[in-house]
């Protein structure tokens, strides 16, 4: 071939654009789409043929069987909120950086200072500080089922809600760090003290641990998704310390908050696609779906944890009566997070029973 | 009295103070170690996620900034050298692969291993590996956009899986850093993977792009590199931790020699096909690098390093130096000969490529060039004749690492063709691949390329695996980089030559091949 001339190639030289391995969901490929899908090898797809190497007990790098819920097709899967690494990241900085903003104005103002005595020790320093534990139990759980998820766009979806929960541990655990720096006088450990022993804490305590412990990806990803979070985060989380931060002039408390609140919506809807994805009739190629079993399975879980979780509830509504000021009875609180728990799991047929 | 917060030592230790020991339940890890880890070790990584969202973001900003910037406005990609482009097809196809099963094996290794400050380092390289994977699949989507030939970068991680050489891929970086012992998969992925071979991937790379007018894959390999060093800290404080406990060190020893290994016999390999025949501008050959990043660097000063504490250079060490002279251009020449199946286009050698790789690996003139010469002329679809047929045959894939089974040069090649006690054929590449299949025979039971496509029309397996461009005849690969429609291969070109796909060992009489238990 010596000698030929290299012709300038014709704009896509007969070839699209645009990535031609992804099925979108909408009519065109998204960002999000093009970051994630299909970077998971799967032999049901492409990686024709098998694993390479298998374990050595034999097993093969993802198994079915690592979750009850069944689907033809879990790389069809597409997380509402479409974040991926770079928006991921750009949303969480901004979070972040208001949190620590906040710390730093407070620390500069002397707002710490200035706190109620009993809010600062017994409530933050102690069920403030022991409700980190519990996003640290959440993030370990959550964390096994990014290794055994099946598909790459929920691999990503869980590993951003896992590390969410490590983040909202960590902001509290600063914010107790400049309590215990700021006022004096607070000893240290209350917080372990309250989560290991404190008899509010114990049978939320005893569910994050299950939660920790348990092996099948979709029941973690799920009963935190649709139980915990909307049931004893949020009564902690948003009618406890949001509201009670704020009439017992805590401004700092409420922010942190809101920040984690705003994750945890957006892990509902996430899960929430999960659970729409194993009830609908069929998947996206016309294929069926066993909505029927895995709804029977869903409820399974929902009945083996959902009086667990509501026991946690329960067991934390007398913190409710400790602080002077306050603008919620803890039953009321309670009553709001059951119906809208309640609600949330009517949309998909499923009932949270005592 | 307490430091004030902004004391990071301080704001770590309180963060890492909140794992306690389960009494409700107890919790088993997804797969159990057979190290002993230490309760405490040392802090590989000291940044709290706050601050660390707030460098990830800025480092992003500099990145998708330049590439949807100044590179797009500039259409720079259009002008990097195209020979140097075809190669970022399978090159970012792997390395997207990589960072993937890093995430997972990062989630294992949490869910493993209890010491805090190891657990510290392994979530945030989780999020790292995330962030990797997506610039790198933002990278391929952009130079489907941007890039002269779109053709393999828009199907990218379909085809590498059906590629016959990127397939093998997967045994070197994604299965292995998965279905092991979690610490055996960080052996693997950040002790030789990271330590050893991404200044090779990354930084090489980076110069070989930038010096073929490339602008695109440095802004994100460099960005890349620098969370890297953090992972090599990861990797180092893992071993330490494991290397305190005397008990480890047989168990790391073979964990160790394995990982090295399996690595090489991919890795090198393809690094030398990348960095030997690609580039238009030439910096240094793939033998150069090698002998500063992975002998001088990574055996001479990370590995030699831990000798006082018992871990010895890796066992095949000296044969993967040697072998290094030939096994890329052995898979030069295969890669080359099987030009249809590829989702690159692969060039012919220039007077100064003959020059240059004579120059740097002495004797390849001999065992190579007439190869080479003969390609060029069979580039032209008018000639009627394909490279295949200058190879006397496809070598057998070795079931271990699924590379060809004539490596390093087919004359120096120590294949050994084996039967398992079923009568199942295999072919073993090497001495440290049967002593892998020995170990484990069960380990290993996928079928090859060859075994999956035997006695396919090569005509039908490009149809069937979607190596046609959008106009329904031409080929995405092609022997060279013209684009005249004269000199382009077509599906009929092809089929006309009625090639089948076939697998050598479907001729090897089973009973005369020795039993492996």
């Amino acid at each position: 071939m010596t000698g030929l001339q290299t012709a300038e190639p014709a704009d896509g030289f007969y070839s699209p654009r645009e990535l031609t391995y992804i099925q979108p969901a909408g009519r065109r490929l998204s960002d999000y789409e093009a970051a994630i899908c299909h970077v998971q090898p799967d032999v049901a797809h492409y990686d024709f043929g098998g694993w390479l190497i298998l374990a050595p007990d034999g097993e093969n790098l993802f198994e079915e069987s690592s979750t009850r819920l069944r689907h033809p097709d879990w790389f069809q899967y597409r997380d509402p909120s479409s974040l991926w690494q770079r928006t991921y990241m750009r949303q969480q900085a901004v979070e972040e950086r208001a949190v620590a903003a906040l710390l730093d104005s407070a620390r500069a103002n002397g707002y710490l200072a200035d706190l109620d005595g009993f809010w600062a020790r017994e409530i933050l320093a102690r069920y403030h500080q022991g409700y980190g534990f519990l996003e640290w139990g959440l993030f370990l759980a959550l964390n096994r089922a990014i290794r055994l998820a099946l598909s790459d766009t929920l691999t990503m979806m869980i590993t951003f809600t896992a590390v969410d929960r490590l983040r909202h541990q960590q902001a509290i655990a600063m914010f107790g760090l400049e309590l215990e720096q700021e006022l004096g006088g607070i000893p240290e450990g209350l917080g372990r003290e309250a989560w290991l022993s404190a008899p509010a804490y114990q049978p939320a305590r005893r569910v994050v641990e299950r939660l920790m412990a348990a092996e099948d990806w979709c029941e973690i990803v799920v009963v935190c998704g649709l139980l915990v979070d909307p049931l004893l985060a949020t009564l902690v989380g948003r009618h406890f310390f949001r509201r009670f931060a704020s009439v017992n002039g805590d401004a700092v408390t409420p922010v942190i908050a809101m920040a984690a609140e705003r994750d945890r919506l957006r892990y509902l809807r996430a899960v929430r696609a999960v659970v729409e994805m194993v009830t609908a009739d069929t998947d996206r190629a016309g294929r069926p779906v066993p909505a029927a079993a895995n709804r029977a399975v869903l409820q399974e879980w929902v009945d083996d944890w959902g009086p667990p979780v509501l026991s946690a509830v329960d067991a934390f509504l007398p913190v409710f009566d400790l602080p002077s000021m306050r603008p919620v009875v803890g039953e009321a609180a309670r009553d709001v997070v059951v119906a809208e728990c309640g609600q949330q799991l009517e949309r998909f047929d499923l009932e949270l029973r005592r | 009295m307490t430091a004030p917060v902004r004391d990071l030592d301080t704001a770590h230790a309180k963060v890492k103070e909140f794992a306690w020991e389960p009494d409700y339940f107890a919790r088993r890890p997804m797969r159990e170690t057979k190290y002993k880890i230490p309760r405490r070790s040392k802090d590989p990584f000291r940044h709290l996620l706050r601050d660390y969202v707030a460098m990830e973001e800025e480092k992003d900003n500099r990145q998708y900034g330049a590439l949807e910037d100044v590179v797009a406005r500039t259409r720079s990609p259009e002008r990097a050298q195209h020979r140097w482009m075809e190669v970022l097809k399978p090159l970012l196809s792997m390395t997207t692969c990589a960072e993937y099963a890093a995430v997972k094996c990062m989630a294992s290794l949490v869910d493993t291993v209890e010491c805090p400050e190891l657990r510290q380092g392994y979530v945030a390289q989780m999020l790292d590996e995330m962030r990797h994977t997506n610039q790198e699949t933002y990278l391929i989507r952009y130079l489907a956009r941007h890039a002269p030939d779109p053709a393999g970068f828009n199907s990218a991680l379909s085809a590498r899986s059906v590629n016959p050489l990127i397939r093998a891929a997967r045994g070197a970086v994604f299965d292995v850093f998965l279905n092991e012992d979690p610490l055996t998969c960080s052996v693997q992925v950040q002790v030789v993977g990271e330590a050893g071979y991404t200044n090779a991937v990354f930084v090489a790379a980076t110069e070989i792009a930038a010096a073929n007018d490339d602008p695109a894959t440095p802004s994100v390999f460099l960005n890349i590199q620098s969370d890297e060093v953090r992972h090599m800290a990861n990797g180092y404080a893992t071993l330490s931790a494991l290397l305190a406990e005397p008990d480890n060190l047989p168990v790391l020893q073979r964990d160790f020699d394995t990982a090295f290994w399996r690595l090489h016999v991919f890795m090198d390999n393809f690094l030398g096909v990348v960095y030997d025949y690609f580039p238009k501008v030439r910096l240094r050959s793939y033998r150069e690098y090698w002998e500063q990043w992975i002998w001088e660097d990574w055996i001479g000063g990370y590995v030699e390093r831990l000798a006082p504490f018992g871990l010895e250079v890796p066992r095949w060490t000296e044969r993967i130096r040697t072998d290094i002279a030939w096994g890329g251009h052995t898979c030069a020449m295969l890669a080359a000969a099987l030009w249809p199946v590829h989702y690159w286009r692969h060039d012919v050698m220039e007077p100064a490529d003959f020059e240059y790789l004579e120059e740097k690996y002495p004797g390849w003139d001999r065992y190579y060039g007439p190869f080479w010469e003969q390609y060029r002329e069979m580039a032209d679809p008018a000639n009627g004749a394909l490279a295949l047929g200058l190879v006397e045959s496809i070598p057998p894939l070795c079931r271990v690492c699924h590379m060809p089974a004539v490596l390093p040069r087919p004359d120096l090649a120590d294949t050994r063709l084996v039967r398992d006690a079923a009568g199942r054929k295999h072919a073993l590449c090497s001495e440290p691949c049967e002593t892998l299949f020995r170990e484990a025979p069960w380990r290993y039971q996928c079928a090859t390329w060859l075994e999956l496509y035997d006695g396919l029309g090569l005509d039908e397996y490009i149809e069937r695996v979607g190596l046609l461009r959008s106009d329904g005849r031409t080929l995405v690969g092609q022997p060279h980089l013209h684009t005249d429609e004269r000199h382009l291969w077509t599906i009929d070109d092809i089929r006309r030559l009625g090639v089948e796909i076939r697998d050598p060992l479907r001729d090897v009489d089973a009973a005369t091949l020795p039993v492996v238990a």
